[in-house]
């Protein structure tokens, strides 16, 4: 046996004194109640803005709806696995299960680290790239000292390459070094509660692997950036504006306050009210039913019959000519034709 | 014969099993996983294995999906 092979037997050692001087108490069990009043509030937004004919808040909220669905589904999953975790006996861990645990990651990753002060446990990826995206290597590090009941783990972008929008998230799946676990979640408790280090590291390395499109925090078509609708710049996050009618992204020039409601909106949302010349957008812009030009809706407001100055004017002068014309015709003129 | 099946799917299980004897890992792969092989990585005792090795009295057997997806 080797320093390395010595030094990671006492590793190993420490680690599974760990499992078997672990606390017996059992952890409450958390019901995701939160989670259910969160779902039940979306629901009650789609109703209303369905109700007001708020087609794309709708469509916002059910996707909403549907985020709050999949995490409500993990942790009922978490709170079964739990549950189970209270009720199977924990197979007990050796040192020798462990040391071979460790051993067999050096043939699964790139690099394989631990520190014996810090009680850190280290995997390193390859550089990943996904769909395209270079997010560069990561480390998994598994804090020994927390397992089994309390287990914590962080990952580390060693090259990071985070999203422009957000420099805390490193990956799709993770956000300030905590990795949304998703569909992995009850595995990986599994794996840590069994002391099956080997396959907490391949899960959590897989999970890295893989991309979900449908629930990242930044997805990766805007990875580098979202491109403004009106200009077609790339718009970092700190200098992105969305069309509050439209959604559209849009960057700090393009963004157009409305100078009634003071929401902002883009170049299509908007418009300029022929009579005060004020930027307006749709939500407070208003046609004269005439001659359909756009007027505010306090310069269209003082007319009646949402008809604007100009055609109520012009309507005047005409009934005014017919007038004075039927008073100046005679009726041979009529009975003549 | 008893292995240690280990399925890294969904849940996670680790449990010991009875399997009859003679059997592979493609056989215990094709009654446990519903999916495809190329999907996960198997392992025997911690080392990649052949489809048709037999497992033995013991084995220690691991079935992790390679694509596993996260959330937000």
């Amino acid at each position: 046996m080797n320093t390395q092979q010595r030094q990671l037997l006492r590793v190993a050692t420490a680690i599974a004194q760990r499992y078997a001087t672990a606390s017996q108490s059992q952890a409450a069990i958390d019901l995701p109640a939160d989670l259910w009043s969160q779902c039940n509030a979306s629901l009650r937004r789609i109703e209303k803005a369905r109700r007001r004919g708020w087609l794309e808040a709708a469509a916002r909220q059910r996707g909403a709806l549907m985020n709050q669905l999949v995490d409500l589904r993990e942790r009922v999953a978490q709170s079964v696995a739990s549950i189970q975790g209270m009720t199977a006996q924990r197979r007990s861990v050796s040192a020798a299960d462990i040391y071979q645990d460790l051993q067999s990651l050096h043939d699964e990753f790139e690099t394989v680290s631990f520190n014996r002060h810090e009680n850190t446990l280290s995997a390193h990826t390859e550089p990943l790239r996904l769909e395209g995206v270079f997010l560069g290597p990561f480390e998994i590090r598994l804090d020994w000292k927390s397992l089994p009941d309390e287990p914590r783990y962080d990952i580390i972008a060693t090259d990071p390459h985070p999203a422009s929008c957000n420099e805390d998230v490193t990956h799709p799946h993770v956000s300030s070094g905590q990795l949304c676990e998703g569909d992995g979640k009850s595995a990986i408790c599994r794996a840590l509660e069994d002391g099956r280090l080997a396959d907490f590291f391949l899960i959590v390395a897989n999970l890295l692997r893989t991309y979900n499109s449908g629930s990242p925090h930044v997805s990766l078509d805007d990875w580098e950036g979202v491109r403004c609708t009106d200009c077609d710049t790339l718009v970092a996050g700190d200098d992105r504006y969305s069309c509050d009618k439209c959604s559209a992204s849009l960057c700090s020039d393009c963004s157009r306050g409305c100078e009634k409601c003071s929401d902002y909106f883009c170049y299509s949302c908007t418009g300029e009210c022929v009579r005060c010349g004020c930027s307006v957008c749709l939500y407070c812009l208003t046609r004269c039913d005439k001659c359909e030009k756009i007027y505010c809706e306090s310069c269209l407001h003082q007319n009646q019959g949402n008809k604007c100055n100009t055609c109520r004017e012009q309507e005047k002068e005409e009934q005014d000519d017919f007038e004075a014309t039927t008073e100046t015709v005679p009726v041979h003129a009529h009975t003549s034709i | 014969m008893r292995i240690l099946f280990i399925n890294n799917d969904g849940a996670g299980f680790a449990d010991f099993i009875e399997v009859e004897s003679g059997t592979t890992v493609a056989k215990l792969f094709a009654e446990r996983i519903h999916g495809n092989p190329s999907d996960y990585l198997i392992r025997v005792n911690r080392q990649p294995a052949a489809a048709e090795q037999v497992l033995q009295e013991g084995d220690r057997v691991s079935f992790t999906p390679s694509k596993i997806e996260g959330a937000h």
